[in-house]
């Protein structure tokens, strides 16, 4: 997909973008007032840019110099917004059934009912709407979307609306969908953990510009990309293997990477492979390994960034994969951490939530 | 109760409810146009519309009779070309009885309805268009179904206020028994014959008529609210 989009509003503030977006799954993040919802307004057709181009493949969805400008219900972008807009006065059924019925017969490519199965909807089917919780009623409406065999799917603060612990369940089914359905996504959020968890490529976006295009490892990497106020209460969103059921000690052992964790949990676990968070507040470094201590998780690992913000310092391990670890200025003066330099990263099995 | 009478009561009632229905119908499309154009559309001349919306409510129901006659008597362009077409004069028929009656009632209707279109989350039906629905098929299968408690509220109140009126009625209809004598008429007529008793009853059939449409309102409500599980 391409954009070029320029549009000014009477209150001064300008959206300035060109890009061009690959087929997976690729997050706009950036603070309120960014420009986000204003540029997924154009692209879905809600509102028209003052100039530019947004092309999907060869389909140009608007043209300012060739005066084409395709009505909203003739795009077939897949859209599922915060809010949660699936229609009241409707069944499940005929919620996710409405824009099928709708799609040319040549082009409906996914059927409702392989989406009800995929995303597991069938007992909701019959159900209203108003007593679906904000979960459920998530995931409907993602299957109504997908179920017009959209070109792109567009993804406005998704989450935002729902509990946290549902949320990373339905980050779990976008994956699920893309690697399904192979729809192109565009997610908008302003939530840093979420847009890791769920994308490679990521744009940040900033008073109606972008400001970068990096990959989630680069972002991880180079922490100060982006404002403080992002980082606190960040998440490492892992997916992981369960190499070990349950054991007497209710600990279950995972794999991310190939580095194994202990986990402690009460949770039965169906599958094995599951999303996994460590707050990044919740993994201690120490430049030597103190094995006589009650933490399970005592993983070696190598600094490769460290990005230093006014209050704290986001230190980038990698173990396998990435973790950002969020220490105090103090505890990096006494620990005098340099790129490059072996850590050991102490990690409580209580502290890693299995969130799917 | 004499034969003569009991004529009048039923050919009144009669003429009420065919009055106020075909009220009722001429105003609905027009009131549904206008509200959506005012409240969705956001057009260009929507004050216009606004204004329209409201004017049969300042002006004494007289004037709009007084109003209708010139427009519509013979000797009117509007009136001319009508008997040119039909052959016939509308003045004095209980299609100019069932006019007067819409144009007093419209403002009800086009309020009620802009309520009800007003109270509709207009991102349901901006999500409908993602999903290929063009206006149109928004329109009938989301704002519609889901402004239905301003279009009941407005079929009613347009309803009962044609069912009550009188003075554009009578001055565009006459007083014309089974034509255009309506129960408010049929009231007048009485009070002015002296005859008390016919204008007792007459005026219990209106109050009647008045909590029935009400009633009917209530349980139609209750009866979509049930099938929608609102």
């Amino acid at each position: 997909m391409d954009f070029e989009i320029y549009k000014k509003y009477d209150s001064g503030f300008t959206l300035k973008v060109n890009e061009k977006i690959g087929d997976g799954i690729t997050s706009i993040f950036g603070p309120t007032g960014s420009g986000k919802t204003t540029l997924l307004n154009c692209i879905a057709g809600f509102a028209n840019p003052d100039l530019g181009e947004i092309k999907i493949g060869d389909q140009i969805l608007y043209s300012d110099h060739l005066k084409v400008s395709l009505p909203i219900h003739k795009r077939r972008i897949g859209y599922v917004s915060q809010e949660l807009t699936l229609f009241p006065h409707m069944s499940v059924m005929d919620n996710i059934y409405f824009g099928y019925n709708l799609t040319p017969l040549n082009e409906r490519k996914i059927t409702p009912k392989y989406v009800i199965e995929f995303l597991d909807l069938k007992t909701l089917l019959d159900k209203h709407v108003s007593s679906l919780s904000g979960g459920e009623k998530q995931k409907v409406a993602l299957a109504r979307a997908l179920s017009i065999s959209p070109n792109l799917l567009l993804l406005d603060e998704a989450l935002a609306s729902i509990d946290q612990k549902y949320s990373w369940k339905i980050i779990t089914n976008l994956k699920k969908i893309w690697s399904e359905f192979k729809i192109p996504m565009i997610y908008v959020s302003h939530s840093i953990s979420e847009v890791l968890a769920i994308s490679d490529n990521i744009l940040v976006l900033q008073g109606g510009v972008f400001k970068n295009s990096v990959s989630s490892n680069e972002l991880l990497k180079g922490a100060d990309l982006i404002s403080l106020d992002y980082w606190f209460g960040f998440e490492n969103i892992k997916s992981a293997k369960i190499v070990s059921k349950i054991d007497r000690y209710q600990l279950i052992e995972i794999e991310i990477e190939g580095v194994t964790f202990k986990v402690s949990t009460e949770q039965i676990l169906l599958n094995d492979q599951v999303n996994v968070s460590v707050g990044s507040d919740e993994i201690i470094l120490s430049k030597t390994p103190t094995f006589d201590t009650s933490v399970q998780n005592i993983i070696r690992g190598k600094i490769i960034s460290i990005s230093e913000f006014e209050s704290f310092f986001l230190v980038c391990v990698n173990a396998g994969e990435n973790f950002l670890s969020r220490i105090s200025l103090a505890a990096a003066r006494k620990l005098e951490l340099n790129v490059g330099d072996e850590i050991f990263m102490m990690i409580k099995s209580n502290s890693i939530k299995v969130l799917s | 109760m004499n034969q003569l009478q009991e004529t009048i009561y039923y050919s009144s009632l009669l003429v009420s409810l065919k009055v106020s229905a075909v009220a009722t119908l001429i105003n609905l499309p027009i009131a549904i146009l206008f509200a959506w154009l005012s409240v969705r559309r956001r057009v260009k001349f929507r004050i216009l519309i606004e204004i329209l919306g409201i004017i049969p409510l300042a002006l004494p129901p007289v004037t709009i009779g007084f109003l209708l006659l010139i427009i519509l008597g013979r000797n009117s362009p509007t009136g001319s070309l009508i008997h040119g077409v039909f052959g016939m004069d509308l003045i004095f028929t209980w299609w100019a009885t069932s006019l007067a009656a819409a144009v007093v009632s419209y403002p009800l209707v086009y309020k009620a309805i802009s309520v009800g279109f007003g109270s509709v989350d207009s991102r349901l039906e901006l999500a409908a268009r993602t999903l290929g629905a063009d206006i149109f098929r928004t329109f009938f299968s989301i704002t519609m179904p889901l402004a239905y408690r301003g279009v009941l509220a407005g079929i009613v109140a347009g309803f009962v206020r044609a069912l009550s009126e009188f003075g554009a009625t009578s001055v565009v209809g006459g007083n014309i028994p089974g034509e255009t004598q309506t129960l408010p008429i049929a009231i007048y007529s009485s009070v002015l014959s002296g005859d008390n008793n016919a204008a007792i009853i007459l005026s219990m059939m209106s109050g009647i008529l008045a909590i029935a449409t009400l009633l009917i309102h209530n349980w139609m409500s209750k009866k979509i609210e049930y099938n929608h599980g609102f």
